[in-house]
């Protein structure tokens, strides 16, 4: 056989460098607009559409809020959110397990970003590969779910590890149920001493307006903070 | 399954680094390749071969065999300064027990090696 030269490149090269190049991009661009980029992640059925329902109805009329709803197949949680007051732009992913920078610099093409103070990108229900894909976001916030069980952040610490908050979701149903919520946040904390442990309830309202202030306070924070850089 | 686009982005840059070394124009073979996939770094190694057998298939170099070298995740104690594995931890310090500790190694998704055997030399 005629072999050639073998020739050794040793390399160092981030395989998630592209989408990071363009994350990059994004996040200069949200920058200049003053704009608080919010990467909401959970597994399926955590309760994020919901919250993000509750949440832009009570911030309307206080923050204008985009939000970027990532779906495998279908358009329904922009249809929810388009009901509960705010834009909403659906990303249909076409079966891919999570959303990436491309993704999102396509759907605010032709995008107005001066008109909104706040975007929240809920990402597709997934715990393993969203976590890969920076989104040119500001902050990473996690909702979890009691019924999903204690173990999450000891089986996906690299998840919360990242996260600004976590959300304790569906607390509400805690007394029905033998979730741990000593093992869930001395775990969390673990990996992330700083995160901010919100406990909530989008069906009793419990713990939302810890949540709202959160959010209103990180908002109005960064649009000093990108003014200040220009 | 995130490995699949991830399998792709590797051969993005098989093909950049084999491009820019022959004027952009892809010649011989890659024999093999390695990757290093750290355990923090949400990528599952079965699934990233998997993902990379159907991706180098469409490829210029159909032949490139994957290697994967495990990044085992390893943190720091805050407390005491000692290093240690968390998967042999169970996510403990073993001089302190449970006390809160910082991700040092195991994050690593990245192209470390191409073998290229170049026919035009």
């Amino acid at each position: 056989m005629n072999t050639g030269k073998i020739r050794v490149l040793d390399l160092q090269r981030s395989v998630t460098a592209k989408n990071d190049e363009i994350a990059a991009a994004l996040r200069d661009r949200f920058r200049r607009n003053g704009l608080f980029v919010v990467n909401l992640l959970s597994g399926p059925g955590a309760g994020k559409t919901t919250l993000l329902e509750k949440t832009v109805q009570a911030l309307e009329g206080k923050l204008r809020c985009l939000v970027l709803e990532g779906d495998l197949r279908t358009t329904n949680d922009a249809d929810r959110i388009a009901g509960s007051g705010a834009d909403a732009i659906q990303i249909v992913t076409n079966g891919v397990c999570h959303l990436d920078s491309k993704m999102i610099t396509s759907a605010l093409e032709g995008v107005e970003l001066d008109a909104y103070d706040a975007v929240v990108i809920e990402n597709v229900g997934n715990l393993v590969c969203p976590n890969s894909f920076d989104l040119g976001e500001t902050v990473r916030v996690v909702v979890s779910s009691v019924p999903e069980g204690e173990d999450k952040p000891a089986k996906y610490p690299f998840l919360f590890e990242g996260a600004e908050v976590v959300l304790l979701n569906k607390i509400d149903l805690l007394p029905h149920t033998p979730f741990d919520k000593e093992a869930f946040w001395s775990a969390i904390g673990r990996v992330n001493r700083s995160v901010l442990r919100l406990e909530t309830s989008c069906t009793t309202g419990m713990g939302l307006d810890g949540w709202l202030r959160w959010f209103q306070g990180r908002a109005a924070e960064w649009k000093t903070a990108g003014r200040e850089t220009e | 399954m995130h490995e699949l686009s991830l399998a792709c982005s590797i051969q993005e840059i098989v093909e950049q680094e084999i491009g820019r070394r022959c004027g952009g124009k892809l010649r011989g073979r890659v024999p093999s390749l390695t990757v290093r996939v750290g355990s923090m770094s949400g990528v599952e190694p079965e699934a990233l071969s998997f993902a990379w057998d159907v991706t180098r298939e469409q490829g210029p170099f159909p032949e490139a065999h994957l290697e994967i070298e495990k990044i085992p995740a390893r943190a720091l104690c805050n407390r005491c300064s000692r290093a240690f594995l968390l998967e042999e931890s169970n996510g403990e310090c073993p001089s302190c027990g449970v006390c809160p500790f910082r991700i040092v190694e195991g994050r690593e998704l990245e192209v470390r090696r191409i073998v290229w055997e170049d026919d035009e030399s």
